[in-house]
């Protein structure tokens, strides 16, 4: 009997202490005083200007970043999905590319591109632009975020079934008019996802508004410079507590969302025909995601110009003075990036499986909650899970701060909810009786785990890690609380490097990071050629990418 | 068969007794004291129309479903609290569920493997079990590369392996063309007598069922409505409802005084006496007991609306008149005696013991 809770138990026990008890802890910073609870902090927060001003400063960049980005999401994806213009194959692979551009390398490209000695703005049309405010928070943002927004709407519109639509024609409707009442109308579950989704990836998006907003903060941002210039703990929790409730809320209405949605799906591969939208409409649709194309083209052409000239925009002589100050600067940090996204990439999705198997196939009385905390990470923002685990981890008897197992711990953390996600999308396909034959055949629950469920869910596993990886690869956002000098990683030296104004060494960094993505990446793809598992990927990753 | 074991119980030592089983979901019952005693060796179906409850009994043999009251007995033993992996009850499911990452011999050595058989032993029997379903070159093929039919004998194959005590089958058919579900059929048949499996089979298709099985046990929201060899459920059907499941019935309402039917304004001598008098009935009579005859002396008259064809015989619609509302009566003829047109008045005959009385 003690067996069947064995493995949830401990499963339970371990989320509690690495992900419930870390936002637990900033929750109760941000509340407490010397002398007890209070409100203290709050107060403090809000008879500052300044930093009140990030709460409506946050909102404000999140709500027009995702509608922007969902706006240009849906059509790429009209223009790849339903028209046959030219260059629609470049336009999809264009519109994922920001997948392994992590955000501080498209802002790094930005200010290549747009800067004061930028190659468009200054060389191109001698503008002297002051780059760093809202507007380039916004732009950045948008453009790394359509990315979700393409591949969520995607997802709905690929099984959208074309008869409905040769239904519409067949009453009399017009293309436009199949088009406004029947195409969109049934990729509304996409669209909405998409704008909550991104909304809470821009909340809590730290990186941009630090690098390029300027005098302009949200609370993201805030909560990094309270904490790390200023040593403000208190301050940061409060302020990682109200991106929180922000966050929180987003995400109960996108499960809300969700759940209403899910009848309207269609459950089989639908016939995909195309629209024949009128000319102005499709031109302008096209014309839109080519200049997107050709944008995304130059952000990653731009940070390797960078990275082997002597000065972007100056002396374009060639070099190789900043690949070789990598071996010194950061070859700790890349061999620690490789390991650590390995085995944290490894890890979670055996883990994954696990957990959504007790989620999905037993009847562990915990196992709403167990999915709900291991859901978390997905909601909550990484600079609050960051401070989390510098609170939490900062005594004995958890005394891990300054270890790799910090560091590995946060790694895996972030990924779980894409772990959870896609087991718990890989066993729903899986028929049940198939486990049942199992078991029929006389099979233990764990023989039944190991020789039936896991070899069938290989090869989307693997995919689901390779994934896992390539994001570990870039991420910055809670890693870069914990991180000491003997577990750097990567990402944080290209995002110091970038802080710093390195920018030469920044881009050669950026360009390593690329390439280790790119492997990962690669094999993705190779993987992924058949259209079941591409289309699988496609709808798992657009859900999981943590924020 | 049955023999007396500890007091009152009758226990069929040889073959399956499920006694008052019961599974609800929430509110809704899904079976309801279900108690059936399955002979050893019989092949025995289970028919009734989707969501009776019938793949919920089987998988409650199987041990894969908890039910919440009841007891399952297999061979006199109580198997109701053995975990699903110790009962050796084999269960065809209604997809195969034959495992995808596996080939054919893989999956055929599968329950072999849990039963920790290994080397020559295991090599033979999957062989032999493969050859006994006529797959013997297939097993190094993948799963998915074999056609419905072929799939189906895998994992028919998979079930046999180990020797199961009962063999339980889930729908087996329903995923084949009409042409290869009989020949399958045919096939499950040999093999069942062969072998002298016990076993359960599961279906909605009452052709099905009649043709296959030693007996029927007909359900209706979760209960027996009648359990009897295929001949006695089509020609006395204990209710109405199995009247109507199996094959077609023309349903006429009636009345009887003193023993003596009323129906369609002509008057029968029953023999069925179990019915209250003075009470309204419903007569149900079979589409080919009613013979229609063209002499101008019958009692009952009728105006044929539609004739359809159906290659044997020909399913006359009848519309019968002068008796307060017209009713409409199906009436099958060989196609030999097929020689009446759409709007002919005609006579036509029903003998007394061909009409079944069910209370109105």
């Amino acid at each position: 009997m003690w067996k069947r809770y064995l493995i949830p138990g401990i499963v339970f026990t371990a989320l509690t202490v690495f992900v419930l008890y870390p936002i637990l802890c900033v929750i109760f910073r941000s509340f407490s005083t010397g002398h007890g609870a209070g409100l203290d902090v709050y107060a403090r927060l809000f008879s500052n200007p300044g930093l009140a001003r990030t709460v409506w400063s946050s909102i404000g960049v999140a709500i027009a970043s995702s509608i922007v980005a969902t706006l240009l999401g849906l059509c790429i994806a009209i223009v790849v999905f339903k028209t046959d213009l030219p260059f629609r194959r470049l336009f999809s692979a264009t519109a994922v590319l920001p997948l392994i551009i992590p955000g501080f390398v498209a802002t790094l490209a930005f200010i290549f591109l747009f800067g004061r000695n930028g190659i468009i703005s200054y060389q191109w049309l001698g503008l002297d632009l002051d780059i760093y405010s809202w507007k380039s928070v916004l732009s950045v943002q948008a453009v790394d975020f359509t990315t979700i927004a393409f591949l969520l709407i995607s997802a709905v519109l690929t099984t959208v079934d074309s008869q409905v639509e040769d239904a519409a024609r067949n009453l009399g409707a017009s293309e436009w008019k199949v088009f406004t009442t029947v195409t969109i109308p049934l990729v509304r579950p996409g669209i909405i996802a998409s704008l909550i989704l991104i909304f809470m990836r821009s909340m809590a998006d730290f990186g941009t508004p630090l690098l390029i907003g300027g005098k302009f903060n949200t609370l993201a941002s805030a909560s990094y410079t309270q904490l790390i210039g200023r040593y403000d703990m208190p301050m940061a929790s409060a302020l990682n507590t109200l991106l929180l409730i922000a966050c929180i809320l987003a995400f109960w209405l996108y499960l809300r969302a969700q759940k209403s949605q899910s009848a309207v799906r269609a459950h089989y591969v639908a016939e995909r025909k195309n629209l024949n939208l009128p000319a102005p409409i499709r031109y302008a649709l096209w014309v839109m995601s080519l200049l997107f194309s050709i944008y995304i083209l130059m952000i990653i052409i731009s940070v390797f110009l960078a990275a082997f000239t002597k000065h972007l925009g100056a002396n374009y002589a060639l070099t190789l003075e900043y690949f070789c100050m990598l071996p010194q600067r950061s070859l700790n940090s890349i061999i620690n990036t490789i390991v650590f996204a390995s085995g944290a990439a490894v890890t979670m999705s055996f883990t994954g499986v696990v957990l959504a198997y007790i989620c999905t196939r037993t009847r562990f009385r915990g196992r709403g909650v167990l999915e709900f905390i291991a859901t978390l990470p997905f909601a909550v923002p990484g600079t609050l899970i960051g401070v989390g685990y510098i609170l939490a981890f900062n005594q004995v008897p958890l005394l891990l701060t300054g270890t790799w197992v910090i560091v590995f711990m946060l790694v895996l953390i972030r990924e779980l909810p894409l772990g959870l996600r896609s087991g718990i999308s890989v066993l729903e396909q899986q028929d049940r009786s198939i486990d049942e034959a199992s078991t029929n055949l006389g099979a233990s629950r764990i023989t039944t785990f190991f020789q039936i469920i896991l070899p069938m869910a290989k090869s989307a596993l693997l995919v689901s890690s390779l994934y896992a990886f390539v994001s570990t690869v870039q991420t910055v956002g809670a890693i870069i609380f914990v991180i000491t000098p003997g577990t750097k990683l990567l990402s944080v030296d290209v995002f110091e490097a970038i802080y710093k104004g390195e920018i030469g060494v920044a881009a050669a960094q950026s360009v390593t990071m690329l390439l280790v993505s790119a492997i990962g990446v690669a094999a993705i793809y190779l993987i992924s050629q058949r259209e079941a598992t591409a289309r699988w990927m496609r709808k798992v990753m657009a859900q999981t990418r943590s924020i | 068969m049955d023999a007396k074991s500890n007091g009152s119980d009758t226990v069929n030592l040889a073959g399956l007794d499920l006694i008052s089983l019961s599974k609800s979901y929430g509110e809704q019952k899904v079976v309801n004291d279900f108690s059936v005693s399955f002979v050893k060796g019989e092949l025995f179906c289970l028919l009734g129309p989707s969501g009776c409850g019938k793949t919920t009994i089987l998988k409650i043999v199987a041990g894969l479903l908890e039910h919440d009251g009841g007891k399952v007995i297999l061979e006199g033993q109580d198997i109701t609290d053995l975990p699903p992996q110790k009962r050796n009850v084999s269960l065809v499911f209604q997809n195969y569920a034959l495992f995808p990452n596996m080939n054919v011999f893989e999956n055929v050595a599968y329950g072999l493997q849990r039963r920790r058989i290994s080397g020559d032993e295991l090599k033979r029997r999957v062989e032999e079990t493969l050859a006994f379903v006529h797959l013997g070159d297939y097993g190094n093929r993948r799963v998915h590369e074999i056609s419905g039919g072929e799939q189906q004998r895998v994992a028919l194959a998979r079930a046999l392996v180990v020797r199961p005590r009962l063999l339980l089958l889930d729908e087996p058919l329903s995923n084949l063309d009409a042409r290869l579900r009989a020949d399958i059929r045919k096939e499950i048949r040999r093999i069942q007598r062969e072998l002298g499996l016990t076993t359960v089979y599961v279906t909605h298709d009452q052709e099905e069922a009649m043709s296959l099985s030693d007996r029927i046990g007909v359900m209706k929201d979760g209960h027996l409505e009648q359990i009897g060899s295929p001949q006695e459920i089509y020609e006395n059907p204990s209710t109405r409802f199995v009247a109507d499941f199996i094959g077609h019935c023309n349903f006429i309402e009636g009345e009887i005084n003193d023993g003596i039917l009323s129906l369609l304004g002509t008057k029968f001598h029953v023999q069925e006496r179990d019915l209250p008098e003075g009470k309204k009935v419903i007569c149900s009579i079979r589409p080919e007991r009613i013979r229609i005859i063209t002499s101008a002396g019958s009692d009952l008259r009728g105006i044929i609306q539609e004739a359809v064809y159906l290659g044997s015989a020909v399913h006359y619609q009848l519309i019968v008149e002068g008796w307060r509302n017209p009713v409409e009566l199906i009436a099958e003829v060989p196609v030999s005696q097929a020689i009446f047109g759409i709007g002919d008045s005609v006579g036509f005959e029903v003998k007394p013991e061909d009409i079944r009385l069910f209370p109105s």
